[in-house]
């Protein structure tokens, strides 16, 4: 599942989890969210919204109508 | 040139700490075409812009009168309407208006309403020998020459040697069809001669439609636009690419029918300090944090490394052309506008944007993505418009962009209930980065009024 560093706050890592929720830890604490960054549980009780919507965002590379410039293929 | 537009020296203006985007066209590994060097940076005053812009149907109305009626607008593509008999729907507003190609190839644009009692002659795209009205049978040929009228005994009224659709004025540039609901207009040469001399080198008209998507946007279209206007929302409404794209140090020049916003890409925002070139690179390929990622040779600079890979995959589809463009117009966002709301980007990248009002209704836009590409051979036919539902992505076409717009799209419905709520009279637009917007709202006064 994908995960990101927050740009601003890199010791919180945001990663969707087995239920389709993003879990964002530092290692000691966390927390889950909606996609739309709506706390769900744990300690950490605010999420970047727009972080959240970016790593939930995981397109079926099917019905795709045009790909990226710059390209990588996800391990 | 506006007198509201004052120039600003672009090495004395206040600007942003870093790399300015000139320096960074210093380090290009080709030459950099004119077009990038210029500068047009302007000083527009900082007055606010009234809320009622976007939240009052007053406002909706005045702006269908004096600007939708009235100014040149792109309606669809030459490609779209390839054969003689195809025509196109192009609705704004409101209003409906019918573009095709007659019997010899010429182009027109007629309102799309029935001169019997108005019905629309053509409600869906497609193809047609003539234009045969769905109630009642009257008809004319594409050309707008009456052809037949059922029953013409009961109409002694008609003189049928005066009774063609009235043709509404339709130009091309770039191999986009514009038309003017104002037969008295201005002439589209002077309203595009902005745009079309900093385009020669980047002729959109040898590209074709790959693919066009378009969706209902619950907001004003110009919340929708302006989302698209300045790149000073990257640093929170898309944190995950500050580390790839030089936000805050865009270049934004303004002319008086057409500005632009460049953004760099393959650098990181003046806002963080301490990245590196591997996180740069992963967030410009969208991969996690702990990803591999290839290696730069030392002495090569990252832009030029990134371009290159871009030129290698540019190649399958445009041949040497790959080779013409140099760093900057593989790598950087040159996202252009043309009043009102016509929006092609620079360069290979082929994005158009359109915004505009979904029918009457001043809390709803469609936003539209247009792709076009290179092509070797007989050109492909042009994509369907690809509309998508209220609860589907823009990433389920569009993948990386889509998921860039998604973001922006979360923001839009919000905008237009913060508007509708604040206490503010007017809307706080900074002095440059934000500049297009602010020529946005100072040429909507000019059309519309305050
Ligand atoms: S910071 Fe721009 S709208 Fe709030
Ligand atoms: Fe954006």
């Amino acid at each position: 599942m994908p995960k990101i560093k927050h740009p601003f706050a890199p010791e919180f890592i945001y990663q969707v989890d087995d239920d389709g929720n993003i879990r964002i830890s530092n290692g000691n604490t966390w927390g889950t969210f909606t996609k739309e960054g709506i706390h769900l549980s744990g300690e950490i009780r605010h999420a970047d919204p727009q972080l959240c919507v970016w790593v939930a965002n995981n397109p079926s590379p099917d019905g795709q109508l045009r790909s990226s410039a710059v390209t990588a293929k996800r391990s | 040139m506006s007198e509201a537009y004052k120039p600003l020296d672009p090495v004395s203006m206040p600007r942003s700490p870093g790399v300015t985007y000139q320096e960074l066209l210093d380090l290009d590994s080709r030459p950099v075409p004119e077009v990038l060097r210029l500068q047009s940076p302007k000083d527009m005053g900082l007055q606010q812009y009234s809320v009622k812009r976007y939240t009052s149907a007053e406002w909706h109305d005045r702006e269908v009168e004096h600007l939708w009626k009235k100014v040149w607008q792109f309606a669809c593509r030459e490609e779209d309407i390839p054969e003689p008999g195809d025509h196109y729907r192009y609705d704004i507003a409101g209003m409906s208006f019918l573009v095709l190609r007659t019997e010899t190839g010429e182009l027109k644009a007629y309102p799309n309403a029935c001169l019997h009692r108005g019905r629309m002659l053509k409600e869906f795209d497609g193809n047609a020998a003539e234009l045969r009205c769905p109630f009642h049978g009257f008809c004319w040929k594409l050309d707008g020459q009456l052809k037949d009228i059922p029953a013409d005994w009961d109409f002694p009224q008609i003189n049928q040697d005066d009774f063609s659709l009235p043709e509404i004025p339709l130009a091309v540039w770039a191999g986009f069809i514009f038309i003017n609901p104002d037969q008295n207009c201005a002439p589209f040469d002077d309203f595009i001669s902005d745009l079309a001399s900093q385009f020669e080198r980047w002729n959109l008209g040898s590209l074709y439609k790959q693919a066009h998507v378009a969706k209902v946007m619950p907001c004003n279209w110009k919340i929708a636009q302006e989302a698209f206007c300045e790149a000073f929302h990257v640093n929170a409404t898309h944190p995950q690419i500050m580390r790839s794209i030089g936000d805050v140090n865009s270049q934004v020049d303004i002319w008086e029918n057409c500005a632009r916003v460049i953004t760099p890409g393959g650098t990181h925002s003046p806002l963080l300090t301490d990245v590196s070139t591997a996180d740069l690179m992963r967030s410009m390929m969208d991969l996690d944090f702990d990803a591999e990622v290839p290696e730069v040779p030392d002495e090569m600079h990252l832009r030029q490394f990134l371009a290159d890979r871009s030129r290698e995959n540019l190649r399958p589809i445009a041949g040497d052309r790959a080779d013409l463009y140099c760093d900057a117009e593989l790598m950087d966002s040159l996202d252009y506008t043309l009043f009102p709301n016509f929006h092609p980007w620079g360069a290979f990248n082929g994005i158009v944007y359109r915004f505009r009002p979904n029918g009457n209704d001043h809390r709803s836009a469609i936003m539209e993505c247009i792709m076009l590409a290179p092509f070797e051979g007989e050109r492909p036919p042009a994509a369907k418009v690809h509309w998508l539902k209220e609860d589907e992505n823009w990433s389920s076409a569009l993948g990386f962009l889509g998921k860039v717009f998604d973001q922006d799209s979360f923001n839009m419905p919000k905008v237009q209930m913060g508007l509708e709520s604040t206490y503010m009279n007017g809307i706080v637009l900074s002095g440059y980065q934000e500049s297009k917007v602010r020529w946005l709202h100072h040429k909507l006064t000019e059309w519309v009024g305050e």
